[in-house]
């Protein structure tokens, strides 16, 4: 290096410094004791006892595993694509020729930045099997109640529905992506006899589906770590249909204090994390599209 | 160090009670303190102490103001929380910030995971707090081996009993005076009780059998479930479960039929999940016409809604058949600790002495309905102060089987198994032998998981 | 379907036209049934506020509750400590660490945009990478380490590690401050000035709008928190409001229908609603241009 590259490196690496020193001290160090504690028996009051493997290979045949891995799997598989549906949908409506369209984009989109807990205070009160505003109707005109929340079949289905509700950002990115893509793509596909089904499916999708990965992948992450809403809603019920992989690993940590145990399923969730993102990306080839020279 | 220094101050207090004048043994122990902490203890400190209810939040002022508490506390002031949730209250320990004293719960685990301290020596060197002044059942769950980590406090006393909202009872057609005693002829009320409306809805329910004390266990409220139908699912000296029997697997069937008639998912509805409130809000709505409750449930139910409590009364918790005529009872109840991780705990300690008093006694029992295990207190208590009330004070000297007091260091852990295994029978996933088995598989695992094999 | 109506050519057979209207009335009907049923929980968390108790668990549900309890609102406010749990949300959570990380996000997003050096792409790959590392991880160590350093119930855990760059923050300033345009500093440069005050003085004025997407995002996450508080505050006199309002729900749980539990949850959730609410009402290009910003360039 030359002095004068060595200057700007050094300025560089200054100027970045802050996260540099977040970095090791907020994110390797902890990650690094977070593997050790996962070879371990720790409770925080007693010291860590080594345990080798002994916490993953529990997990290979254990009930509560399995079944906290499937609801979460079930909860990616299924909320992130309705997610990214509602917001694709939402953002198409509103980029259609309509008046007081900035009225409905904040509408559509507050859901999305209200406190978690005043969404589900006011949900499970909403979806009340008894007394909520729909059930309470329902029964008024003689239908039967729907157990949105206190059945284990409906819970999930529920949650979905206010994952979809809340889908204000992937929205407004969707809402912005579709009012970039160039308006004479859609005036030559006219000319050429395409009528509107022919021309999202040829023009918008293909355009826009860098973000729908995009949107994909942002959910996905989020999807494996849900946590606060069906915590604050249910505490993983009924019958443990609501019991995300989140839940059960804040139970280890904070109410058993088995820190060894959770940092394992930490580690574990984290590879579920990388690999299924691995395979998005792998897969994402076949329909994203990517415009002329990218960047 | 910290023991010797407990042991120098005990035996201070001992030294002043033996003087014979309680102003004595006030100074006495006031004096060293000063040496102790100096500009502490001159000033006063702050004790922090907190409770999970949320009951007595709502008369915290009242309860700060009696005379006995000022008294006791001298220099130092009292911090009182209430409706500590169970995620604090755990989360606290585990940061090593709980209170100095407080009653939350979780008992056992704090005195087997050594988190609370022993108070064997401030129970020596005390002259409010005596054995003998206690009901002894609440003596023994104080104890983990044969050491005192805990005093009875706040709500003890008994907590078996069926309730039945006698108006209810008669509306459907039934004799309040002839109640059921077995789970059979429960069912024969409840199916008379339980009305839905023409479209299916639920209007109405006659028991959830797990509503409040019927779904308590295991844990210093016993276990309901296993004393109706007579076992014990620990044995301490052999350190081994006997979850995975007949007796377990029938109680959660027999149990679970109540609750298929409700319809799983009404009764969710009803309950804890949504908010109908948890320990027996569907009966103080109405809705309900009968719960397996303990002692305080009268007074509760008299402070919260009166016009339901006058027609509320107590008979035994029933059981089945074979067990025909057993009357059983359950001791029991709650204590405060003294935290290990407290900053203050000979300043901590009076608490313990304050919540005896007529002062705090007086107000929990009048606006909520609770008592203490405290003899002189609840031998002068207004026995029938409540409707239904009295039947928890004649059970005393009534009751043919006392349920044991078991102790099992891993016992919140079987609570949680045990409440996903009888939902899981009760929305028919499992049969009661499967869930039976399933809990008996876990709980093995996890006593030993966290070392206490 | 805009571009649609703009480009139809201008003859056009009849009944196209008539199809043309069946979908604007259908577009119109989709656009107002949804948001109805978007605005529905916002209208019953506001009116079941102001209900007593006798409104509250009814069949059929009271959607105009009448008579009113306006002081529903100011008794909820006052049954806890909610002017406390406002005051350490704000003034020991939420600017602290608002001004933490727009100071050291944009330390950090200068140097990967506006300055030259070996490894700084590679650095900004970590920086991305980061986001991909779910919480979970880092929550049960992080923890453990605030325990040992004797910060459990202390702003410290969530307060320090803001001072250290936020990778999304990052990501979105670097966007920013990559699409100023490059003469600006270097005429800056010739005059001799440094790179700390070409920053200060040159590039963050020009970027206030982004600044002030990270200022408003972060406040709003911090406003909205609830893990992080749950974990690390477990003393009521440190609690924000996200707790609080949970404490509300605990008394519902408890008491059931009675004393305005419900009431009063709705009236505290309105509250804590309503800043929410104002700043997406006077700040509506900032949210919607920062979201667009970081999903779109990316």
């Amino acid at each position: 290096m030359t002095g004068h590259d060595k200057r700007s490196f050094w300025l560089g690496l200054a100027f970045a410094s802050p996260w540099i020193v977040g970095f090791l001290a907020f994110t390797v160090f902890p990650i690094g004791s977070s593997l050790y504690y996962s070879f371990t028996r720790y409770d925080l009051v007693r010291d860590p006892v080594w345990l080798g493997l002994d916490n993953y290979v529990a997990f290979v045949d254990n009930t509560d595993f399995r079944l906290v891995a499937g609801n979460t799997l079930w909860w990616v598989l299924i909320s992130s694509p309705l997610g990214v549906l509602s917001a694709f949908l939402m953002a198409l409506l509103l980029n259609a020729k309509i008046v007081l369209r900035s009225f409905f984009r904040a509408v559509f989109f507050f859901p999305a930045i209200v406190p978690v807990v005043v969404t589900a205070f006011v949900w499970i009160f909403l979806l009340n099997v008894q007394y909520g505003a729909i059930n309470g109707s329902l029964k008024h005109f003689g239908f039967q109640v729907i157990p949105f929340i206190s059945s284990p079949r409906l819970i999930k289905w529920s949650l979905v529905l206010i994952h979809m509700w809340s889908q204000g950002a992937a929205m407004v990115i969707f809402l912005a992506t579709l009012q970039d893509v160039p308006r004479s793509l859609y005036e030559a596909a006219t000319v050429d006899g395409a009528n509107a089904t022919r021309r999202l499916w040829s023009i918008t999708i293909p355009m826009v589906s860098p973000v729908i990965l995009f949107n994909l992948v942002i959910s996905l992450i989020g999807g494996f770590q849900y946590f606060t809403l069906p915590w604050l809603m249910t505490g993983g019920g009924p019958n443990r249909a609501a019991e995300f992989y989140a839940i059960y690993l804040y139970r280890n940590a904070f109410q058993w204090f088995r820190m060894g145990k959770a940092s394992a399923l930490a580690w574990v969730l984290f590879l579920l994390i990388l690999g299924m993102t691995y395979l998005l990306f792998r897969s994402s080839g076949r329909f994203v599209y990517y415009a002329g020279s990218g960047r | 160090m910290q023991n010797s220094h407990l042991t120098r101050r005990g035996f201070l207090r001992v030294a002043g009670a033996a003087g014979g004048l309680a102003a004595l043994a006030a100074c006495t122990s006031a004096a060293p303190a000063e040496g102790d902490a100096g500009a502490a203890t001159a000033e006063g400190v702050t004790v922090n102490f907190w409770i999970f209810w949320g009951q007595p939040g709502r008369i915290s002022d009242q309860l700060l103001a009696t005379p006995e508490l000022a008294e006791l506390m001298g220099n130092n002031t009292l911090e009182f929380r209430t409706s500590v949730a169970t995620e604090a209250r755990l989360a606290a320990i585990a940061a090593g910030t709980p209170p100095d004293i407080g009653a939350l719960g979780n008992y056992l685990d704090f005195m087997a995971r050594g988190v609370v301290v022993p108070l064997d020596d401030y129970v020596a060197a005390s002259d409010k707090i005596n054995q003998e002044d206690f009901i002894p059942g609440n003596w023994e769950v104080i104890q983990y081996q044969g050491t005192i980590y805990g005093i009875p406090a706040i709500e003890c006393f008994l907590r078996r009993g069926l309730n039945y909202n006698a108006a209810m009872i008669s509306e459907a057609g039934l004799d309040p005076d002839a109640p059921p005693v077995t789970w059979a002829e429960l069912m024969v009320w409840h199916e008379a009780l339980t009305q839905f409306d023409e479209s299916g809805n639920l209007i109405q329910i006659g028991i959830d059998p797990y509503d409040a004390e019927g779904g308590a266990g295991p844990g210093n409220d016993g276990w309901t479930l296993n004393e109706s139908w007579g076992f014990e699912y620990f044995d301490e000296d052999t350190k081994t479960f006997n979850l995975d029997n007949e007796l377990m697997a029938e109680g959660m069937e027999t149990m679970g039929e109540f609750i298929k008639l409700i319809g799983p998912d009404n009764l969710v509805g009803m309950r804890a999940v949504e908010g109908q409130g948890t320990w027996g809000g569907a009966y103080n709505a109405g809705i309900q016409a009968m719960i397996i409750e303990g002692y305080w449930h009268p007074g509760e139910t008299f402070n919260e809604k009166p016009d339901i409590a006058e027609h509320n009364r107590a008979t035994w918790c029933p059981v089945p058949e074979n067990r025909r005529g057993e009357k059983i009872q359950y001791g029991g109840g709650h204590m405060v600790q003294i935290f290990k991780d407290g900053k203050y705990k000979d300043e901590a300690w009076p608490v313990a002495e304050w919540l005896q008093t007529d002062g705090w006694c007086d107000l929990i029992f009048e606006n909520i309905g609770w008592l203490p295990a405290y003899k002189p207190y609840f031998n002068n208590a207004d026995t029938d102060k409540f409707p239904g009330l009295q039947f928890y004070f004649d059970s005393v000297n009534d009751a043919t089987y006392w349920g044991p007091l078991i102790r099992c260091e891993i016992e919140t852990f079987i609570s949680q198994k045990y409440e996903e295994a009888r939902e899981s029978v009760f929305r028919g996933k499992a049969t009661g032998a499967e869930a039976a088995a399933a809990m008996q598989e876990a709980a093995v695992a996890e006593y030993k998981a966290a070392g206490f094999a | 379907m805009a571009v649609e109506a703009q480009f139809r050519p201008s003859t056009r057979p009849r009944d196209e036209s008539v199809i043309d209207l069946v979908n604007q009335v259908l577009k119109y009907l989709i656009l107002i049934t949804l948001a109805v049923s978007f605005v529905m929980p916002f209208y019953w968390m506001m009116s079941s506020a102001v209900k007593d108790d006798n409104q509250v668990y009814t069949v059929p549900p009271v959607w105009f509750p009448n008579p009113i309890f306006v002081e529903n609102f100011w008794n909820a406010w006052t049954s806890e400590t909610f002017n406390l749990w406002t005051y350490n949300t704000v003034v020991r959570y939420a600017v602290p660490v608002t001004i933490g990380t727009v100071l050291s996000s944009s330390l950090v997003a200068y140097s990967f945009a506006r300055l030259q050096w070996k490894g700084r792409d590679l650095l900004f790959g970590v920086v991305l990478a980061t986001l991909m590392i779910p919480d979970w991880v880092r929550l049960v160590p992080l923890f453990v380490i605030f325990k040992n350093l004797n910060w459990i119930n202390t702003f410290l855990p969530l307060v320090v590690p803001a001072f250290f760059g936020n990778a999304f923050f990052i990501f979105l300033l670097r966007q920013f401050f990559m699409a100023l345009p490059t003469e600006l500093s270097d005429a800056a440069r010739i005059d001799g000035a440094n790179e700390l005050s070409i920053m200060f003085r040159i590039i963050l004025p020009l970027s206030r709008p982004a600044l002030a997407v990270v200022a408003l995002f972060t406040f709003m996450n911090a406003w909205n928190d609830y893990l992080g508080p749950l974990i690390y505050m477990n003393i009521e006199s440190k609690w924000v409001l996200t707790l609080g309002v949970g404490r509300l729900r605990s008394a519902v749980d408890e008491i059931g229908n009675t004393k305005l539990a419900y009431p009063y949850l709705m009236a505290v959730s309105t509250i804590i609603t309503l800043p929410v609410f104002l700043a997406f009402f006077f700040a509506q290009r900032s949210f919607i241009e920062g979201i667009s910003l970081t999903g779109l360039k990316g």
